[in-house]
């Protein structure tokens, strides 16, 4: 594979796409943010981040 | 809501640093990660790119991680650098930062073929499946994700045949591209060319997979031996700062110092 095939397999990776159903690696969570844009994924991991950090706070919160 | 990875990218690039994003931040561009809290980035081996990286940490409030220092000389070694930091928004953000990745062997192919979208540069498929090649078992799930998506969905033999970590679809890739398989070397690909029985393909599958957690695991206790002696100074060293809120140029003139023997010990870079 040259470097332009390697870069264009790449960006069509950053653009929505569906995993197989049978893809037997990946979650539903994973298979749902694969249909999302890049600027939607971006901001999906945003929230993940959000959620994960006012756990966190509840937590220490909680000890 | 802010990605605080990707504001972070943003200054890197505007301040004048070439950085590419790495492992599990570029899994969730890619699609195939649902999260990750860790940030990575490879960092191109100028030496600007290093002190634009520090500065703008510095600018954040970051303090050093146990690790190298963020200097070329260590980086061109394979050491690697670790920081943390609280981001506006309340997250305790984690950066980790090499100029020589593990498992890949031209840095020149590397930025070549990076990918640079407005916001942001990440490292090519091809080059995450190696850095996926991890002492974590769960990386493997990553490596025959993309393998599947980007080899036997997209159609290209190479990535399917050279990756694909279940029996059912490197079955189906050896079936749909027969003569790219009696060339292929993998060991699982050659027992399906010649028909072996299931057993045995599953085993060579098992097996390769073994064989890089190995090869990962003995990079990471070589630089826990090679740091041993750093590891000790570093708590130290962490003490003080937190002691003294000492501001990150200075954490990084005190690293210099205490990792200096580290300059005597490369880093080794096998690949599976």
């Amino acid at each position: 594979m040259n470097a332009h095939e390697s870069i264009q397999l790449s960006r069509r990776l950053l653009l929505p796409y569906q995993i197989p159903e049978d893809c037997p690696y990946l979650s539903e969570d994973q298979k749902e943010l694969s249909l999302l844009t890049l600027q939607e994924r971006i901001e999906w991991m945003a929230e993940w981040l959000f959620l994960s950090a006012t756990y966190d706070e509840y937590l220490a919160k909680d000890k | 809501m802010e990605n605080p990875f990707i504001q972070l990218h943003r200054e890197f690039r505007a301040a004048g640093a070439k950085t590419l994003i790495s492992s599990g931040q570029a899994c969730v561009l890619y699609g195939i990660s649902a999260f990750s809290k860790d940030g990575d980035w490879i960092v191109e081996e100028k030496t600007q790119s290093f002190d634009m990286i520090l500065n703008v940490l510095a600018e954040k409030g970051a303090n050093y991680r146990m690790g190298a220092p963020l200097d070329i000389r260590w980086h061109r070694i394979g050491w690697t650098s670790h920081f943390e930091f609280q981001t506006a928004q309340g997250f305790r953000l984690r950066a980790d930062f090499c100029s020589r990745p593990p498992r890949i062997h031209s840095l020149a192919e590397l930025w070549e073929r990076a990918v640079s979208e407005k916001d942001h540069d990440v490292v090519n498929i091809e080059h995450l499946i190696l850095l996926k090649k991890t002492v974590r078992i769960r990386d493997y799930s990553m490596i025959g994700a993309l393998a599947q998506i980007a080899g036997l969905e997209a159609g290209n033999s190479e990535i399917a045949l050279q990756y694909l970590q279940d029996y059912d679809h490197l079955e189906k890739a050896v079936i749909r591209w027969p003569e790219e398989a009696k060339r292929c070397s993998r060991e699982a690909v050659k027992l399906l060319s010649e028909g072996k029985a299931r057993d045995e393909v599953i085993a060579a599958i098992a097996r390769e997979q073994d064989e890089s957690l190995r090869l990962d695991a003995r990079r990471v206790e070589t630089i826990r031996e090679y740091s041993a002696d750093l590891q000790k100074r570093f708590v130290e060293l962490k003490n003080d700062w937190r002691d003294h809120k000492t501001p990150l140029h200075d954490q990084h003139q005190q690293l210099l110092i205490a990792a200096y023997p580290l300059l005597q010990k490369v880093i080794p870079n096998e690949c599976p």
